[in-house]
């Protein structure tokens, strides 16, 4: 029988966020906005989410006067994200 | 991606995946600006070491390279800058930064030591500067600097086969082929595809 995906991945703009940051050390919230092409409310949201379950690392902070945010993906993240795949995988029989 | 929840399909879940990694590719950061620096820095050092020694009564031609010490604040203060500006860093970009910092490692040792060396670095300097260009060309899959790369360990191997009358033309050439060349090829290729 196959498992039921990680219902926290398993969200449109949730699994583009983790995919993204996968993929790189570390990413702005403006250049996560640009790429998933998300309004910055609903990313704000998804990215607190993402974080509140431990599978990102929020760090908020200041670029001259403007405030920053840069995100990066943990541990936790980082198997979480490799469990979906697989399983996606058995899904997909691949 | 308007809706936070939208219902997805493991064949849709896997586009995503596909197509966010694909977008985080080529997004290492142009390093055209330290080719260029550095190039010239060394180029000036290398021509100017060499107009000391035959033009002037100087005992020192090597202090020409006191110049490096400008050109590492320079360098700093540009890396400092465009990282603030940066808001996504890959981990191909910590690798690259990390191959540079080696470099410079290795080259402040062999130049404080210079003495030792009999103050004949020059092949030990484009031996690290070869291998760092190659590598750097590997990482960011830009061939010029992989052949950059190769042109400084040629070089490194004319120094020490062709007749010492001609040993003075090869360092320069090596710069040009090997640094500015390939630094300007770069610079091209960023702005054609920022």
């Amino acid at each position: 029988m196959l498992k039921k995906l990680d219902p926290l991945l398993h969200s449109e703009l949730r699994l583009a966020i983790m995919s993204l940051l996968i993929s790189v050390e570390k990413a702005g919230f403006t250049y996560l906005k640009e790429q998933t092409e998300a309004t910055a409310g609903n990313l704000s949201v998804q990215v607190t989410k993402l974080e509140d379950a431990g599978y990102i690392f929020v760090k908020k902070g200041f670029k001259g006067k403007i405030p920053q945010t840069i995100c990066n993906i943990t541990k936790k993240g980082i198997e979480a994200f490799e469990k979906y795949v697989e399983e996606l995988k058995d899904y997909l029989k691949l | 991606m308007e809706t936070n929840e939208k219902v997805l399909n493991p064949e849709k879940s896997l586009q995503i995946i596909e197509k966010m990694i694909q977008r985080t590719k080529g997004n290492l950061h142009d390093s055209s600006f330290y080719f260029l620096l550095w190039g010239w820095v060394v180029l000036i050092g290398i021509v100017g070491q060499i107009i000391i020694e035959r033009f002037t009564d100087c005992t020192k031609p090597y202090l020409i390279w006191l110049i490096i010490f400008p050109a590492v604040i320079a360098n700093i203060i540009y890396g400092v800058r465009h990282g603030k500006k940066t808001c996504v860093s890959t981990h191909l970009d910590s690798l690259n930064l990390m191959i540079w910092i080696a470099f410079l490692v290795s080259y402040s040792i062999v130049l404080i030591f210079m003495k030792k060396f009999d103050y004949n670095i020059v092949p030990i300097i484009f031996l690290l500067a070869g291998s760092a260009t190659f590598l750097t060309g590997i990482v960011i899959k830009f061939k010029p600097l992989i052949l950059g790369g190769i042109v400084f360990w040629l070089g490194v191997i004319c120094l020490f086969l062709i007749p010492a009358n001609y040993v003075a033309f090869i360092s320069p050439i090596v710069i040009i082929f090997g640094y500015l060349v390939p630094g300007y090829m770069l610079k091209s290729y960023s702005k054609r595809n920022a």
